[in-house]
């Protein structure tokens, strides 16, 4: 399987309600061990959402801040991207990824960017 | 340490990867492959995976590299014209994308990508021989 045959693919939940499109895909090196010993890269998790562009810029990173202006307008971009375990994925039909679950069970991208990470900061600094 | 055919440094020792979780559009794709001695081999244009003989979810096994692999990830006519384009110029016998066994990889970071093998070992290495034997030796002083 090729890395390419995954990105663009369409990704429905089990209510076949759409996610997104898949941008980019995440490894973990905790695979089997290749001949030299190190760990291989699995595959994770797949970024799927309405928009790429961010993603390519590194904004989806939780490390990667400011200016403030553009992480703004990158995080509003991003609002609605979601992270999808590989293991959630149910199936595959031609370009269209079927999950076992629905989108709303669906961390965020970005966690710091959903409103109960928002009021806990709010919260945070107050004190 | 040993010593490479060009002076290189090969490390010793396998340790664990720089970036034990990376996003591949962001950090691999189109980066810049570099050999042992520092020579640029290829971009990295897509990634082969497979899943391993226990089972499990799949793990990268290659990197690929070329037009007949960056032909079908920009995808529609424009991927397939430079799928087209670029097996006119590979020979007849060697029509899938040259890959590398992400084994060969040294080091993977944000900023590198590092082969521990010479260019001279990779594929790339094959067409530059078949360009230079079938069109660069047949121009007009083309073998100075």
């Amino acid at each position: 399987m090729r890395l390419s045959a995954l990105l663009g693919c369409t990704v429905r939940d089990r209510d076949g309600v759409r996610v997104g499109v898949v941008h980019d895909v995440r490894l973990v090196a905790d695979g089997p061990a290749y001949g030299s010993g190190r760990p291989s890269y699995r595959l994770a998790a797949l970024v799927c959402g309405p928009v790429a562009a961010f993603q390519r810029l590194g904004y989806g990173r939780e490390d990667l801040t400011g200016p403030a202006l553009l992480d703004w307008l990158f995080t509003l971009l991003a609002r609605h991207s979601r992270l999808v375990e590989w293991d959630l994925v149910g199936g595959v039909t031609g370009s269209v990824l079927h999950l076992r679950v629905t989108r709303g069970e669906l961390p965020l991208l970005r966690g710091r960017t959903t409103r109960a990470a928002r009021r806990a900061a709010r919260a945070e600094r107050r004190r | 340490m040993r010593e490479t055919p060009r002076g290189g440094q090969q490390p010793p020792d396998r340790p664990a990867w720089d970036e034990p979780v990376l996003d591949v559009a962001q950090l691999l794709l189109d980066r810049q492959i570099i050999d042992v001695d520092g020579l640029p081999v290829a971009k990295v244009d897509d990634l082969e995976l497979a899943c391993p003989p226990g089972g499990g979810p799949p793990v990268v096994t290659a990197i690929l590299y070329g037009p007949a692999a960056l032909g079908p990830r920009i995808g529609g006519r424009l991927g397939a014209w430079w799928v087209a384009v670029g097996r006119r110029f590979r020979p007849v016998s060697d029509v899938a994308a040259p890959s590398i066994p992400f084994d060969a990889v040294a080091e993977l970071s944000t900023t590198r990508l590092r082969l521990s093998v010479p260019v001279e070992d990779m594929a790339a290495d094959k067409f530059s021989d078949w360009l230079r034997e079938k069109v660069v030796f047949r121009l007009p002083w083309g073998r100075r």
